[in-house]
């Protein structure tokens, strides 16, 4: 048995009085492609916020390579890990190319400017993204399926380990959130990277994940293979709506309404 | 095909705009003082033969016109660097020394300082200017946690609220410690308030320069983690920026560059908002260039504008303020009615 990469152990969190996480526990392996599913505010963000240390909590509850979160550096986690935002508003007109190569910030120190090597990662990570075309573009011009994989370039050019990534499909259409699937599926394949996301699409998910976590208000409802978790029974209980199961020519899960008009 | 076009910062691109800001400052620095109701013979104004206290000419440049524009460089680019910092960390583009108030309780640490009869130093210690500071640093806090949502958003309208509420709460401390103060006193604080250039000699321009010098030095060695943090905290974070830190440093040099000059100006407004605009849409928003461009912009910008208020309505001069005021009022109108992306 490998030694997981990472690990979240009986973890709770609130904002406020409200808690959205309830004592969730799950490792992940170096290499897995982990889909995380679930209702809206069933604490999906959250867990990734958590394993992406952007959220911090007590010491004791979250590891990267069997070490604590909190024995990191914010730099040396920020070459291990990455953490993509589901929203990608930008304030200022930053260029497609200045946003990606913002992903080597972890490898330089202050007041530096970015060196040929860094320029030539980040080309690289245009380019399987295919988005070096418009690296000269202002990214607020561009559209959401073309931000979301300039965000991923960002990402990629970060080297991390670790992707965790905020439904990166949700405000796409199917061309594009098979694109950005796609990528991420390479990046794993070729570099082991290992992949978290969240994901409304269950059929998507299904096709795409080695594994499942299925959230229901704060909780682990069921965590294991698509094929396992993705059962009838599982999605009328959390998601609240009776539904079949359709299989595709591939063998993966398509969930489909019993009647269009539920009470 | 694409392959070198990505390189958009390398460092002889970014030293050749800075460089053309530079050159733009000294041209400002160069022909300014030679404007003015009195004429000056530059030749006449140089001359040894002649003896100093005698020189009308070298009088009026040495000792009114290059200290002015000198304290108007400084405070033009303090304030542009500071506003460039606030609109970055507060993640929008209307903020500004002024529109946040952070201005206005400078003012009301410089005005305590002042009534409290504290000459400018005490000891070799500004304690004027270090009082404008404590008074920048408390109205960036207040408006900060007024203005900040539950995600760490600064919607526009909460802060420019914030922001009027600290400017009308510090300008009625400012009234109220004005009403009590004696007639020297009152003087003292009204000439100040008006804001003006005028007032000024070395010695004033000499001690507020490590000050400015080590605000702004700060600031450019973090312009990497700022220009993150302008694309969101949390994604900031997870490329390894120390977000509290950074902001905290951010707040407080860029407070610590208002209350510097606004103790020896007054409260001048809307330098600090126009400024990184203009340059923003110059050389685009990656503060490492866009810093240290606002500070020769901001300088260039408020010598101009005192050299406007010096020679409008000659021989009456009057308070840069107003001029600036005059075009960042229409400039604010236009930035909150632009339409947006």
């Amino acid at each position: 048995m490998k030694s997981p990469i990472l690990q979240i152990r009986d973890t709770s969190f609130s904002y406020d009085r409200e808690t959205v996480l309830h004592s969730v526990s799950m490792d992940i392996q170096p290499g897995e492609f982990v889909g995380v599913i679930g209702p809206n505010g069933s604490g999906k963000s959250t867990l990734l916020k958590l394993l992406g240390g952007v959220l911090t909590t007590d010491p004791g509850k979250l590891f990267f390579r069997e070490k604590d979160y909190k024995d990191y550096h914010r730099k040396q986690m920020a070459q291990s890990i990455t953490w993509i935002p589901q929203d990608h508003s930008m304030i200022f007109p930053f260029k497609v190319s200045e946003i990606v190569l913002m992903g080597r910030h972890p490898y330089l120190s202050a007041f530096t400017f970015e060196g040929d090597e860094d320029i030539e990662i980040a080309r690289n990570a245009m380019e399987r993204t295919q988005t070096l075309q418009f690296a000269q573009r202002g990214f607020n011009e561009i559209s959401g399926g073309e931000k979301q994989r300039v965000v991923v370039a960002g990402a990629i050019t970060q080297e991390p380990e670790v992707m965790i990534l905020d439904e990166p499909t949700s405000a796409l259409d199917i061309k594009y959130q098979i694109q950005i699937l796609n990528i991420l599926q390479q990046l794993n394949k070729d570099e082991q990277m290992t992949v978290v996301l969240a994901m409304h699409d269950l059929h998507l998910a299904s096709k795409f994940c080695d594994r499942l976590v299925l959230l229901d208000q704060g909780k682990i409802f069921q965590d294991g293979r698509p094929e396992d978790v993705l059962k009838k029974e599982n999605i009328e209980e959390v998601y609240g709506v009776k539904v079949h199961l359709i299989k595709d020519h591939d063998g993966d899960i398509m969930i489909s309404p019993d009647t269009i008009c539920t009470p | 095909m694409h392959s070198m076009s990505i390189i958009l910062m390398d460092r002889k691109r970014y030293a050749g705009t800075l460089g053309l800001f530079f050159l733009f400052f000294l041209a400002t620095l160069a022909i300014t003082p030679l404007i003015g109701l009195t004429h000056i013979d530059l030749g006449k104004a140089l001359s040894s033969d002649i003896a100093f206290s005698d020189n009308v000419d070298a009088n009026i440049l040495f000792l009114v016109r290059i200290p002015r524009i000198f304290l108007a460089a400084l405070t033009g680019g303090a304030l542009s660097v500071a506003g460039a910092v606030f609109q970055c960390l507060l993640r929008n583009d209307l903020a500004a020394p002024f529109t946040l108030g952070v201005s206005s309780g400078a003012a009301l640490g410089a005005v305590i300082a002042i009534s409290l009869g504290l000459s400018y130093t005490v000891m070799g210690i500004p304690t004027v200017p270090i009082a404008a500071f404590l008074g920048a640093l408390g109205a960036i806090t207040l408006v900060f946690s007024l203005s900040r949502t539950r995600t760490g958003e600064f919607p526009t309208t909460v802060l420019l609220l914030a922001g009027v509420t600290a400017n009308f709460f510090f300008a009625a401390m400012v009234m109220f410690i004005h009403y009590l103060s004696d007639f020297t006193q009152s003087f003292r604080i009204v000439r100040w308030l008006m804001g003006g250039l005028d007032i000024t000699d070395y010695k004033t321009l000499l001690s507020i320069c490590p000050m400015i010098f080590i605000g702004f030095s700060i600031l450019m060695l973090i312009g990497r983690d700022l220009n993150l943090i302008s694309t969101g905290v949390q994604s900031a974070m997870s490329r390894g920026v120390d977000v509290i830190k950074v902001q905290k440093i951010g707040f407080v040099m860029a407070s610590l560059l208002t209350g510097t000059v606004v103790a020896v100006s007054g409260p001048i407004g809307f330098v600090g908002l126009i400024v990184p605009h203009i340059v923003r849409l110059l050389v685009g928003p990656d503060l490492r260039l866009l810093l240290p461009a606002s500070m020769f912009f901001g300088a260039s910008f408020l010598i101009l504008c005192d050299t406007v208020a010096r020679t409008i309505i000659a021989p009456t001069e009057i308070p840069v303020g107003i001029i600036t005021a005059v075009l960042g009022g229409p400039f604010f109108v236009w930035l909150l009615k632009r339409p947006k992306q």
